[in-house]
C-alpha cells in the first residue's frame, strides 16, 4: 500500500487527467484502497438467478470462512464482493468493472456461461485480473493464454473443459456404451452454440473410429419441445444419444423423452440436471440418465470430497440443496487462490501471482489439481487424466422410497452400481 | 421584457449543461483516477438518447411510428462488427459500412410499407429485429455470425497504451485503473460527441423546411399532398434519416461493447427502450428523448445502486418502475418530460403529439 | 410427412385457440390487445400456482385458472386498457408495456420468479398416431381446443350474448340503436378471450417450462396468425393458424432448416402479406390503407 501512496503522490497523472484530481484524490485513497489493507477483496462473479450460479457463491462463502477462521491469508481476512453477471455478457462486464474498480478486488473467481465468459477476457487482460473460471468449459479461453499468453496469462480453470469433457465422451463410448453395453448407433443431442459445435466435430471424428455409427441433432438454446429432435434420433435407429445441455434446463427434453417411453438411453452433460432437485422438478423422469459431474455425495475422491459435501448441506437450506459442481470448483479456486497469494506473499501484484498460480499442485474436493503449462494446447486448464481430475458419470436412480439418488457408473475406480436401463429398456446382455 | 430574460434564461441553461456534460469525468463527485460506473452510466445514456432522437425524427415528427428501432441499431452494429472483426477492417470503415448498411435496410423497410398506417407500420416494424434476430441465429450461417450468442473481439474505440503515460516502466494495478480510466474517458467523449452531433443534425433539420413538411404530414398528410408536395418522397426521407442515425449510433455502440450480441442489440426490449425514452421525454421535439433517454439511464443507476445488490432484485424493479412511469406518461402527459418541465416554467411550446 | 401432418395439427389447434381470442376481441372493441399473450402467461402461472404451490390436481386447477383469467381479462378492460384506446398507437405501446411490466411482477415475486416452473401432466404416457408417438397431453389439447373453437361458435351463433357480440362487429353503431350497450359487449369479449387464451395457456406449457417470458412467443405467433388470416375474422384465424402450424412444423423436419429456422418462414410470410394485402387472406379492407 505505500507503494501506491508513493505512486500516486509522484506520478504525473495531474497531466493526464487535470482537474478532478484536487478533488477526488482524497476520497478515492481514503476509502477503497485504506479497506483493502484490513481486508483482502476477492471478487464472485456468477449467474445468480441460476442454480449453478448460486452454487457458485456458496462454494466461494465455505472457503472463506474456513480459510478465515484459519487466521486469513497473510493475516487478512478475506472479504468476497458478489456480483450478479444476470447471465447477459453486458452486465457481466460492468459487473466486473465494478469488481475492479469499486471493490477493489485482487483476483476474481466465477462464471458459468461461455459467451459470457469469453467477453470478459478483454477485461481480464486490461486489468491484468487474476480469474479462475469455475464453471464455463469452451476451450477457446485456453486459446487465447496460448497464443498471446502475456495479456491473457491471468485467465485460469479449475474445471473441465470442452475438450476434457468431449474426450471423456469418447472413453465412456468405448468402454460402457460399446464394450460393456454393447450398443453400436450413438446420436448426438447438442445445444446450438460454440461447444456443441466443437463437440460434434470432435465426436464425428472419433466416434465412427471405435465402429460406433454417429447421428447428430441441434437444438435452439431456448428450445421447448424436442419432439422434432428425438423423432429423429429413433428413426436413424439410435440406441444411446449423448447429449450437451447447459443454458436449455433439459427438463422439456426429459419429460418427452419419458412419457413418449423413447427408446434412447441418455448420457452426456446437462449442468442444471446434476442438481439434487432435478429428480423432483422431472418428478422423476430423468430416470436411468447418466450425467457427467465433478464430484457427488456417492464418492470419496479425495480425503475432502465429504467434508465439504457436509458442510455445504448443513451450512444451506434453499435451492439448490445439495453442492452443484461449481460448489466444488469455486471452493478449490478459493483455496488454491489464497495458497498462491500466501506463497507469493503479497496480493497486490498479478503477475507474482499468477507465476505462483501456475506452481498449484493442490488436492481438491475433486481430485488432484494442476494446472496445464504452455506445453498443453490449453494452457492454465487443469490437468485432465486419472491421476489428476476426470468426470465422474453419474447416474439417476429410483431408490426404495421412490427418491433419487445419484450413483456413479464410470470410471470403474469410482463405480458406485452398474449402469440401469430406463424401465422400459430391457438390460444389458 | 419577461420574454427576453427567459430567452437568457434558456440559452444559459443549455450552456449550462453542456458545460457539465463535457466536463462530467472531471467532475468531483466521480472518481477520475480509477474510473467509476456513473460515466459508464453516462455513456449508455447518450447511446441511448442518439438512438430515441433516431426514433424521434421518424415516429415523432412524421408520425409513423416505428417499433423497430433495435433492426436498424444492431443491423448497424452488426454488418461493421462482422466486417470487423472477421474481415479485420479498421474502424474507420467499419462504422461508415454499418452506417450505409442501415441507410439501404431503411429504405428497403421504407418504401414497401409506404401505405401502412398507424398501427399496421408499428407491427410490421415490431417483426423486423424477431425476424433479424432469427436470421443471424440461424445455425448454419453461426461461423460467420457467431450464432445466438454472438461474437467478441471487435477494435474498442478507445485504446490508451500504457507505456503513454507510465514512466517508471513497473506496471501495477494502479496504472491499470488509470488506463481503464482514460479508456473510459475517451469511450465517454465519444458518446458524448456522438450526442451533440446527432442533437445538432437533428435540430437543424426538425427546424428546416424539410421538419417542418414532416410535421404537417403528421397532422394532415392529405393536406400536405393537396399542396402538391410529394409525401411519399419526405417519408422515405425520414425513414432513411432515421435509419441511418440509429445506424451511425449501432455501429458506434457495437464497437464500444467490443462484441455483438443478438439478445442484446436486435432485442425487443431495445426496441421498447428507446421508445420509452422517446416518449418519456416527449416526441416530436428531438431534446425530449434525450432527457428521457438520461432520466431513464442514470434513474435505473441510481435506483440500482440505492438497493442492496446481493437481493439481484434491482434489475427486476427497476424496470418495473420505468414501465409504470411510462404507462402514467401515456395516459396523463402525453407530451413528455420535457413539456412538463416547460410547461411548469409557465412557457410550455406546442410539442408533437399523437398523430 | 405423417409426422409432420401429426404434429402441426397438434400444435394448429392451440394456435387458433390463441389467435381466436386476439381476433374476437380486435373485431369487436377495435383494440390491438398485444397484453393477449399476458392472459396466456396468467392462465398457466394461476394454474401453476394452484397445482404446484397448492398441490392440487391439475384438472382443478386448470379450471381454476380459466377462471381466474376470464375475470382477470374482464378486470384488465375495464381498470386499464380502457383508459388507452384513445389512439390505436397508445393502445399498442401500453398493452405491450402491460405485458412487460406482468412479466417483471412475475420476476420479482418471491413464490415464481425467474426460473422456470412445471405444471403436471394431465395424462401420463403418449399413444401411437401414424406412426408417430404422441403425449397423450397433447391430444388432450387438440381435443379441447376444437371443442373450445365449435363452443365459442354455437354462442355466437345461437345465443343472445354471442348475437350481441357478432351485432356489435359488424355495426357498432346500429348495435347501439337497437339498445346494445358496447361497453358491455366489450367486457364479455374480453372475457371471453382471457379464457381462450388460458386454455391455451395451460395446454401450451403442460409438457413445456414456464418462464416469465412465456407471453413473447404467442403474441408474436398469434399476431402472426391474426394478420394472416385478417384482422377479425375468426375464419381467417383458424385457416391461418394451420397455415402457420405447419410451415413452422415442416421447417423443423426439412434437414435442409431445422429447428434454428422455425419461425422465419411464418414472419416472412406475415411480412409478404402485410405489405401486399395488409387486410390479411380473409379480412375486410379497413384502416390500413
Amino acid at each position: 500500500m505505500l507503494d501506491l501512496d508513493r505512486k500516486l503522490n509522484r506520478r504525473t497523472f495531474l497531466k493526464g487527467l487535470g482537474l478532478g484530481l484536487l478533488a477526488a484524490g482524497l476520497d478515492w485513497k481514503g476509502t477503497i484502497f485504506a479497506q483493502a489493507q484490513e481486508e483482502l477483496p476477492i471478487g464472485v462473479l456468477a449467474p445468480l438467478v441460476l442454480d449453478v450460479g448460486q452454487s457458485t457463491v456458496r462454494g466461494a462463502e465455505l472457503a472463506a470462512k474456513e480459510i478465515n477462521e484459519a487466521g486469513g491469508v497473510l493475516g487478512r481476512k478475506i472479504r468476497l464482493a458478489v456480483r450478479d453477471d444476470q447471465t447477459s455478457p453486458q452486465a457481466a462486464k460492468l459487473a466486473f468493472e465494478d469488481l475492479v474498480v469499486n471493490e477493489g478486488v485482487v483476483a476474481i473467481v466465477g462464471e458459468f456461461l461461455d459467451e459470457v465468459m469469453i467477453s470478459l477476457m478483454p477485461l481480464i487482460a486490461q486489468f491484468k485480473m487474476p480469474f479462475i473460471d469455475t464453471g464455463s468449459s469452451m476451450t477457446a479461453t485456453n486459446e487465447m493464454v496460448a497464443q498471446d499468453y502475456e495479456n491473457y496469462k491471468y485467465y485460469f480453470r479449475a474445471m473441465f473443459n470442452t475438450d476434457t469433457l468431449t474426450r471423456d465422451m469418447e472413453r465412456l463410448a468405448r468402454d460402457l456404451l460399446r464394450d460393456e453395453l454393447g450398443l453400436k448407433k450413438i446420436g448426438l443431442l447438442l445445444e446450438e452454440g460454440i461447444w456443441g459445435r466443437d463437440m460434434q466435430a470432435f465426436l464425428e471424428e472419433r466416434l465412427p473410429a471405435l465402429g460406433l455409427s454417429v447421428t447428430t441433432v441441434f437444438f435452439p438454446l431456448e428450445q421447448r419441445d424436442f419432439g422434432p429432435m428425438l423423432a429423429q434420433l429413433k428413426d436413424a435407429g439410435v440406441e444411446a444419444m449423448l447429449v450437451a445441455f447447459a443454458y436449455n434446463d433439459g427438463i422439456n427434453f426429459v419429460n418427452l423423452w419419458y412419457l413418449t417411453k423413447c427408446p434412447i438411453r441418455v448420457f452426456g452433460i446437462n449442468a442444471p440436471g446434476q442438481a439434487y432437485e432435478y429428480w423432483a422438478d422431472t418428478k422423476g423422469r430423468v430416470v436411468s440418465h447418466v450425467y457427467a459431474d465433478a464430484a457427488t455425495e456417492a464418492t470419496a475422491i479425495t480425503e475432502k470430497t465429504l467434508p465439504f459435501y457436509q458442510s455445504y448441506i448443513q451450512t444451506y437450506r434453499l435451492r439448490p440443496v445439495r453442492p452443484l459442481y461449481t460448489a466444488y470448483s469455486t471452493y478449490d479456486a478459493l483455496h488454491i487462490l489464497s495458497e498462491a497469494i500466501e506463497r507469493a506473499g503479497r496480493a497486490d501484484d498479478p503477475d507474482l501471482l499468477v507465476a505462483e498460480l501456475e506452481k498449484t499442485d493442490y488436492i481438491g474436493t475433486v481430485g488432484r489439481l494442476v494446472f496445464n503449462g504452455l506445453d498443453s494446447p490449453y494452457p492454465h486448464d487443469m490437468k485432465y487424466g486419472d491421476e489428476f481430475v476426470v468426470p465422474k458419470w453419474v447416474q439417476w436412480q429410483a431408490d426404495v422410497g421412490g427418491k433419487g439418488k445419484r450413483e456413479v457408473v464410470y470410471p470403474p475406480q469410482y463405480r458406485t452400481s452398474p449402469y440401469i436401463p430406463p424401465p422400459w429398456l430391457p438390460p444389458p446382455g | 421584457m419577461g420574454h427576453r430574460s427567459a430567452i437568457t434564461l434558456k440559452v444559459l441553461a443549455w450552456t449550462a449543461a453542456v458545460a457539465i456534460l463535457a466536463l462530467l469525468p472531471y467532475l468531483p463527485i466521480f472518481h477520475p483516477q480509477r474510473g467509476d460506473p456513473w460515466i459508464t452510466a453516462f455513456i449508455l445514456a447518450n447511446y441511448l438518447a442518439v438512438f430515441a432522437m433516431s426514433w424521434d425524427i421518424l415516429s415523432g415528427f412524421t408520425g409513423q411510428i416505428s417499433f423497430g428501432q433495435a433492426f436498424f441499431i444492431g443491423a448497424a452494429s452488426y454488418s461493421g462488427g462482422l466486417a470487423n472483426v472477421t474481415l479485420g477492417w479498421p474502424i474507420s470503415i467499419s462504422i461508415p459500412l454499418g452506417v450505409l448498411a442501415a441507410i439501404l435496410l431503411g429504405l428497403l423497410v421504407g418504401v414497401p410499407t409506404l401505405r401502412l398506417r398507424g398501427a399496421y407500420l408499428a407491427l410490421v416494424t415490431l417483426f423486423l429485429p424477431i425476424l433479424a434476430v432469427k436470421l443471424v441465429s440461424i445455425e448454419r450461417f453461426a461461423r460467420i455470425t457467431g450464432g445466438g450468442l454472438g461474437k467478441a473481439g471487435l477494435t474498442p474505440l478507445a485504446a490508451v497504451a500504457l507505456r503513454d503515460f507510465n514512466n517508471d516502466g513497473k506496471i501495477d494495478r494502479l496504472d491499470l485503473l488509470i488506463r481503464y480510466a482514460k479508456n473510459q474517458q475517451i469511450d465517454y467523449y465519444y458518446s458524448l460527441g456522438l450526442l451533440i452531433f446527432v442533437a445538432a443534425l437533428l435540430l437543424w433539420l426538425a427546424r428546416s423546411k424539410v421538419g417542418k413538411i414532416f410535421e404537417a404530414i403528421r397532422e394532415d398528410e392529405e393536406a400536405v399532398e393537396a399542396a402538391g408536395i410529394n409525401t411519399a418522397k419526405y417519408k422515405i426521407l425520414a425513414f432513411l434519416i432515421s435509419a441511418g442515425v440509429a445506424g451511425l449510433g449501432g455501429a458506434f455502440y457495437a464497437h464500444y461493447w467490443r462484441s455483438l450480441v443478438p439478445s442484446e442489440m436486435l432485442s425487443l426490449d431495445l426496441s421498447l427502450k428507446v421508445i420509452i425514452a422517446a416518449v418519456l421525454g416527449g416526441m416530436g421535439t428531438i431534446l425530449g428523448p434525450v432527457l428521457g433517454a438520461y432520466f431513464l439511464t442514470i434513474g435505473k443507476e441510481a435506483l440500482g445502486r440505492a438497493m442492496p445488490f446481493s437481493l439481484s432484485l434491482p434489475a427486476g424493479w427497476t424496470t418495473l418502475i420505468f414501465i409504470a412511469l411510462l404507462l402514467l406518461i401515456l395516459r396523463f402527459a402525453r407530451r413528455g418530460l420535457i413539456h412538463l418541465a416547460l410547461s411548469w416554467r409557465g412557457r410550455g411550446e406546442e410539442t408533437g403529439t399523437w398523430p | 410427412m405423417g409426422q409432420i401432418l401429426v404434429s402441426s395439427l397438434l400444435i394448429s389447434a392451440l394456435y387458433a385457440l390463441i389467435s381466436i381470442g386476439f381476433t374476437l376481441v380486435f373485431g369487436v372493441a377495435r383494440v390491438f390487445n398485444l397484453a393477449h399473450g399476458a392472459f396466456l402467461m396468467v392462465g398457466a402461472y394461476a394454474a401453476y400456482l394452484v397445482n404446484g404451490l397448492l398441490g392440487w390436481d391439475i384438472y382443478s386447477a386448470a379450471a381454476i385458472a380459466v377462471a381466474f383469467t376470464a375475470l382477470f381479462a374482464a378486470l384488465v378492460y375495464r381498470g386499464f386498457i380502457r383508459y388507452f384506446i384513445f389512439h390505436p398507437i397508445v393502445t399498442v405501446m401500453a398493452t405491450l408495456a402491460f405485458s412487460l411490466l406482468l412479466e417483471q411482477l412475475l420476476v420479482v415475486i418471491p413464490p415464481i420468479g425467474p426460473s422456470p416452473r412445471h405444471l403436471d401432466p394431465f395424462l401420463e404416457g403418449a399413444a401411437p398416431l401414424f406412426g408417430a408417438q404422441v403425449p397423450k397431453d397433447r391430444l388432450l389439447g387438440f381435443l379441447v381446443s376444437w371443442l373450445c373453437c365449435l363452443a365459442l361458435f354455437l354462442f355466437i351463433r345461437w345465443s343472445k350474448a354471442g348475437k350481441a357480440i357478432l351485432a356489435t362487429a359488424q355495426d357498432r353503431t346500429g348495435a347501439a340503436l337497437v339498445g346494445i350497450e358496447p361497453e358491455r359487449v366489450y367486457l364479455l369479449t374480453f372475457t371471453v378471450s382471457g379464457a381462450l387464451a388460458a386454455i391455451a395457456g395451460i395446454f401450451f406449457n403442460s409438457w413445456t417450462s414456464l418462464v416469465p417470458g412465456i407471453w413473447r412467443e404467442p403474441m408474436i405467433i398469434s399476431f402472426a396468425i391474426v394478420i394472416l388470416g385478417g384482422l377479425g375474422s375468426i375464419l381467417g384465424s383458424l385457416v391461418a393458424a394451420h397455415l402457420v402450424g405447419f410451415l413452422e412444423t415442416w421447417t423443423i423436419y426439412t434437414p435442409a432448416l431445422g429447428p434454428s429456422w422455425v419461425g422465419l418462414p411464418s414472419l416472412i410470410l406475415l411480412l409478404v402479406v402485410l405489405m401486399l394485402r395488409p387486410q390479411g387472406l380473409f379480412g375486410v379492407r379497413r384502416g390500413a390503407e
